[in-house]
């Protein structure tokens, strides 16, 4: 038999619940998808050690137009060519910087019709940071372009990559996968021992 | 009350725990398991615990060779799966132990809300568990973050638009509070120091609790108590073949965990581009996707915010002595809808098109 009580407080709590639910929800601006997006640039990461790479991506832009890209900073300026936008008016473009590249702080310009800017920083080779993980593919050997003016036009390109990244399992001789498996199997399988035995072991029926 | 010398039985076996116990007080531990503790739906807690044990180890391992800087970050794990040793394996366990895991909190917080084990006196055991259900999901969060992929770039971008809806309050989610280290670095720091920290502290508060009150009797047999029957029984099993049970299943967990990511390693998506979203979240997070498309931003913040509130209110909302599933019809009904709707807005957030919400996340 139910009570009175147990039900008529559930269901005032889940009105009160919806009530401020719906209060809340209807006074929350609807911010929605956008519509006209304004011409920015950004990039990834924001902060570089000379020699790496960055990934510049522009959008908002006007569709199936070129743009050239420059990094500039003090007097240096290091051309990196012309990009084009596709029909959505975004593009992206990967930057080599030169391992050369003084430390500091640059403005990578996305020129066209407009100019945009966003700003980038610079670790010295030298310096480093930190070592990264890998020799960074990126790091040294790339050929970059010059910092020097306009050095042809080079196109945006993804740095040369020593061998390919690895995202899926690890090729293995089948004798370390066997070993790997067969641990696997183990395990599972003295799990499956204490589950069942856990109950049969079980002593002294005291709490 | 029955330890673990009676169950490594022998006199070996019995003189070696009773040593051990002497100078440990092991024993201590214990509280009375009654038989049906034993059985799956309770048992969940357990294999939750296990699965933390699981990425606690695994994480040290990771931790090793990641390199929590926004230039660095994601070839860390390109080199982790390419390169350092077991480095795929690990970071698979790893992953594939914070999925199942997350499944588990859920059945297990299911399981107590179907026999309704959050009554009295239970009611701040279910609070202490919305904490860990808090941790175990910025667990995950961040942990996307860190693959510094465009999934986590994503990610981090919305974590960002998290500060601005917060405001003043939202300061510790906003890249400006400490320019000078990125805030990659200080995600990594909450994956690694401060989740785990506040998870083993809620962790350990969850467990006294449950050895104070000891594990709930079945709703059937606490209902008959209710109305005038017998007290149910608190015993039945022994504390050691619970531990040994829960135990095994986490050798399971750890074995399919391993054999799993023999075949199908951790994602790691491409190297981030601003300004474009096309994502989805990680499957956890997928309910709220539909909700920002429809609503914005803002959804993001109020929809959990709602959900916990929600959650944390239904031991003072269902306050009759009942605990049966028959006798609490509302209740039940109520949970029921809510995993429907998770689920429909699941499926359709799956099947649709990734759309953008944020335009820069830096
Ligand atoms: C990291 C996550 C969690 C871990 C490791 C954990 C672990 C455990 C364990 C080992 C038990 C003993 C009984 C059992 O296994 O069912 C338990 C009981 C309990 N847990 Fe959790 N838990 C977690 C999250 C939660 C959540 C999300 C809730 C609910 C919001 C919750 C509420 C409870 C309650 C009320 C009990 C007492 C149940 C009873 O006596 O029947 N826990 N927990």
């Amino acid at each position: 038999m139910l009570r009175a009580r147990p039900t008529v407080v559930p269901i005032a709590l889940l009105a009160a619940l919806a009530a401020a639910a719906t209060l809340l929800l209807s006074t929350l601006p609807v911010l929605g998808h956008e519509g006209e997006e304004e011409p920015a640039i950004a990039l990834e990461p924001a902060s570089v050690t000379a020699g790496g790479s960055v990934l510049v991506a522009g959008t908002g832009l006007v569709p199936d137009t070129d743009r050239v890209l420059v990094l500039a900073g003090g007097n240096i300026t290091v051309d990196f060519g012309t990009v084009r936008t596709d029909a959505e008016g975004m593009f992206r473009a990967e930057l080599a910087i030169p391992a050369h590249l003084p430390g500091g702080l640059y403005e990578i310009r996305c020129i066209g019709d407009e100019t945009l800017v966003a700003e980038l920083k610079v670790m010295p080779a030298a310096m480093g940071g930190m070592p990264t993980p890998e020799p960074s593919p990126t790091s040294g050997a790339a050929p970059s372009p010059g910092p020097t003016p306009a050095t042809g036009g080079a196109v945006p390109s993804a740095a040369p990559t020593p061998k390919p990244e690895a995202t899926g399992p690890r090729p293995r001789s089948t004798t370390e996968l066997g070993v790997l498996a067969g641990l696997a199997l183990l395990l599972a399988l003295a799990g499956a021992v204490l589950v069942v035995r856990a109950e049969r072991l079980r002593g002294a029926t005291a709490g | 009350m029955a330890t673990a010398g009676s169950v490594l039985r022998g006199a070996w076996g019995h003189r070696a725990w009773t040593a051990v116990d002497e100078r440990l007080g092991l024993s201590g531990l214990a509280y009375p398991v009654p038989k049906h503790a034993n059985r799956i739906g309770y048992i969940l807690g357990g294999i939750t615990f296990f699965g933390m044990l699981i990425r606690f180890g695994t994480g040290i391992w990771l931790a090793q060779f990641y390199h929590p800087v926004p230039e660095a970050a994601r070839q860390s794990i390109a080199y982790i799966i390419g390169d350092a040793p077991l480095g795929d394996v690990i970071r698979g366990v790893h992953y594939w132990t914070a999925n199942v895991v997350m499944v588990t909190v859920l059945l297990h917080l299911a399981r107590v809300y179907w026999t309704g084990a959050y009554k009295r006196p239970r009611e701040a055991n279910w609070l202490i568990g919305l904490g860990l259900l808090a941790t175990t999901l910025g667990l995950l969060f961040t942990g996307t973050v860190l693959k510094w992929d465009q999934e986590g770039y994503e990610a981090l971008g919305h974590n960002l638009e998290m500060a601005n809806l917060l405001g003043v309050f939202g300061f510790w989610f906003s890249a400006d509070f400490a320019v000078e280290f990125p805030i990659l670095g200080r995600l990594y720091m909450a994956h690694v120091v401060i989740l785990p920290t506040a998870g083993t502290l809620l962790l350990i508060g969850h467990f006294l609790l449950v050895k104070r009150h000891g594990i709930s009797a079945l709703p059937a047999d606490a209902d008959r108590a209710v109305d005038g029957g017998p007290a149910p029984a608190t015993g039945g099993s022994s504390f050691a073949a619970h531990l040994v049970r829960m135990a095994g299943f986490g050798l399971i967990l750890l074995g399919a965990a391993l054999a799993i990511s023999l075949v199908l390693s951790a994602p790691l998506g491409p190297r981030p581009v601003p300004g474009i979203e096309e994502t989805k979240p990680p499957w956890m997070f997928l309910p709220l996707y539909p909700l920002e498309d429809w609503f914005g931003l803002a959804a993001l913040l109020w929809a959990p915010v709602a959900g916990f509130a929600a959650l944390a209110l239904v031991p003072f909302g269902d306050r009759s002595p009942y605990r049966s599933p028959r006798r609490r019809p509302i209740w039940i009904a109520l949970g029921m809808l809510v995993v429907s709707l998770l689920g429909a807005l699941l499926v359709y957030a799956m099947l649709t098109v990734p759309q953008a919400h944020i335009r820069d996340a830096m």
